[in-house]
């Protein structure tokens, strides 16, 4: 039987046991593993580590897990830059049933710090960088432990694995912390496996996923999906560590992975789309490219475009099956707490479906468009709250039942999300509730959908940030640009930016200004901390 | 008009050099079932369409590929007669 069939027909597969699971169906040692573009116990950078190899990397740490004591249902945190680290360790913790916390190794030490005691972790595995963060620090008992010394066990002594149920906690990833300390999310056994299960396994057999080049952050519920999703459709993937480090160097650690490794799909976050938007791709060898997948927030339509006018991808014509120039670009935006992608949109050269459109429900997903005020659906076309009912959502949060049932609401999970649905049952993302801004008279300031008509009429603004709020009792929203290099810093670009923002907004436009790179703060996945960005801002009001 | 429809969708999977023997309304077109490829979906979709007029779209390849040979004809003869009643 095809291994992808039996894979999807056993109900004890989950997050949890995808590496038991795959050997017990008889996947073959030589079956593609995972490529690291760090070395990892003596094995080189670049260098794949077949399954069989994966697996005994793997039963290496279980085996130095198990010695160090580290029992069944133990939280145990791990806070490492390498991508190696992150992700063999977490499956090690899955085998013996202790629940990996992973955390973005781009965290402040600080927060680190006061997010491993809200955890009450057991133990926390680091590298060396980041050893010095903990080094003394109050971790509430926490015990600190060198994350390669993991590596040195005995595979042959690896304990037998760890039996889930559908509702065990499998593990603790955090969301980017854009707004506060950042939330530790439990993912459950079935949880996090239910889109692969749908999708991967039981959905056809997909083009253009042969070789996975992730720039996705491992730590994070995105690079635990695309592990599992390429290890049971027998993908190659090259993990790369901290979505190609420092953010703005990563747009070339990215090509130049791409022109060594010749992928066919490469996986990132918004950051990455940006950052790719710095450089002429037409210039490099993206010819291997067939597809850009793109999860977390939604991706702008400028950096969309330029990425699917290079590559190709095979598609089916009245004319047979050919391989078309230009790569494909699947949108599905997504969140920790959603557990996968909740919607799903392809765009490709000849496409014209943008807007922050972000497609339709995934065939698990039930989504609804709430008034909070009367609990009741919006009509098409009108901004509502996103409710989600899906068998891939979060558990809660960690510790903190407040606010795990503070955004559950009537049976759906609110993503925090502002959408609008179009007559062809199309959903167009237009801001995060927190960041809109209620103008009165019925006119609302969504900084998102303001930022995207941005980029669309300023073609030499390469990123843009909107930020709005109240001050001395009045709206006041300037709009940050980060430039081309090649762009003219002291262009007037007044009126493009008060067309984008619309009448009601550009009354309460205070500045325009052009800003480097650092002055735009980020979280530790390059998203645009916009609660700091306000508090920052909105402190200036009145000085130029 | 349900019957037809599956006989044609069951001759172009035939043509389509997928192994059609045993293959019937409870069937699924995913990989328990016909195992048709993403590509191998987009075909039959093209076929549907010009055969019967009814266009299925890109963003749509998703919920077909969840659905059994049944479900598909019966999503395409409803589409015929929506088109059948705007027609009128």
């Amino acid at each position: 039987m095809n291994i992808r069939v039996a894979l999807a027909d056993d109900p004890e597969l989950g997050a949890g046991n995808v590496l038991m699971k795959l050997r017990e169906h008889g996947a073959a040692a030589d079956r593609p593993g995972i490529t690291f573009d760090v070395g990892v116990d003596g094995h080189p950078a670049w260098a794949p580590l077949s399954f069989g190899e994966l697996c005994d990397r793997v039963a290496a740490r279980a085996a130095w897990l198990h010695q160090q004591g580290i029992k069944p249902r133990d939280p145990v945190a791990v806070y490492a830059t390498s991508a190696a680290d992150c992700l063999l360790t977490f499956m090690a913790l899955n085998w013996v049933g202790a629940i990996p916390a992973l955390m973005n190794g781009n965290m402040p030490g600080e927060t680190a710090v006061e997010y491993i005691r809200r955890l009450r972790a057991t133990a926390v595995l680091t590298d060396a960088a980041h050893r010095s963060l903990l080094d003394g620090r109050d971790l509430g008992g926490a015990t600190v432990a060198d994350v390669a010394e993991a590596g040195t066990g005995n595979p042959a002594q690896a304990p037998g694995y760890y039996r889930y149920a559908d509702d065990d906690p499998i593990a603790i990833t955090h969301s980017s912390g854009t707004t506060r300390m950042p939330a530790a999310v439990v993912h459950s056994h079935a949880s996090l496996f239910a889109a692969t299960r749908q999708l991967r396994l039981a959905g056809p057999r997909a083009h253009g996923t042969e070789r996975i080049l992730s720039a996705l952050p491992a730590a994070h519920t995105a690079g635990i999906l695309t592990l599992h999703q390429a290890l049971c459709r027998g993908s190659e993937l090259l993990f790369l560590s901290a979505q190609g480090g420092p953010f703005e160097r990563s747009g070339a650690v990215v090509l130049d992975a791409i022109e060594r490794w010749h992928p066919t799909a490469v996986y990132g976050f918004a950051v990455t789309w940006a950052e790719l938007a710095r450089f002429d791709l037409a210039a490099r060898d993206m010819s291997s490219v067939s597809v850009w997948f793109n999860t977390g927030d939604c991706a702008h339509e400028t950096h969309v475009r330029r990425l699917v006018a290079v590559g190709s991808h095979v598609t089916y014509t009245r004319e047979g099956l050919v391989s078309v120039p230009g790569s494909r670009f699947i949108d599905g935006i997504g969140s920790t707490e959603m557990g996968y992608s909740g919607f799903r949109v392809s765009h490709h050269a000849g496409s014209d479906r943008y807007g922050r459109c972000v497609g339709k429900p995934h065939i698990f997903a039930e989504v609804a468009l709430l008034d909070l005020d009367t609990g009741q659906e919006v009509p098409t076309g009108q901004v509502g709250h996103v409710g989600l009912k899906s068998p891939t959502l979060a558990l809660g949060y960690w510790n903190d039942s407040v606010t795990t049932y503070r955004y559950r609401y009537r049976g759906y999970y609110l993503t925090g999300d502002l959408m609008y649905r179009d007559s062809e049952g199309y959903y167009y993302h237009v801001d995060r509730a927190a960041d809109s801004v209620d103008l009165g008279g019925g006119n609302w300031l969504y900084t998102a959908m303001s930022e995207e008509r941005i980029l669309v009429r300023c073609p030499d603004v390469r990123d843009c940030t909107v930020v709005a709020g109240m001050a001395d009792g009045k709206v006041v929203t300037d709009v940050l640009l980060l430039l081309d290099a090649k762009a003219d810093p002291d262009a007037d670009r007044a009126e493009a930016v008060r067309e984008a923002l619309g009448a009601p907004a550009a009354a309460t436009l205070r500045r325009i200004v052009a800003v480097p790179d650092d002055d735009i703060v980020v979280g530790p996945t390059g998203k645009v901390r916009k609660f700091l960005m306000r508090q920052r801002h909105l402190a200036g009001v009145g000085t130029p | 008009m349900f019957d037809s429809i599956r006989e044609f969708i069951i001759n172009s999977l035939r043509e389509m050099n997928y192994d059609v023997e045993g293959i019937g309304d409870d069937t699924e077109l995913g990989p328990r079932g016909a195992d048709v490829e993403s590509v191998a979906l987009a075909e039959l979709a093209i076929r549907v369409e010009d055969e019967y007029g009814v266009k299925f779209g890109e963003d749509e390849a998703e919920e077909l590929s969840s659905l059994t040979v049944g479900e598909f004809c019966a999503t395409v003869a409803d589409r015929l007669a929506v088109a059948k009643a705007a027609g009128e």
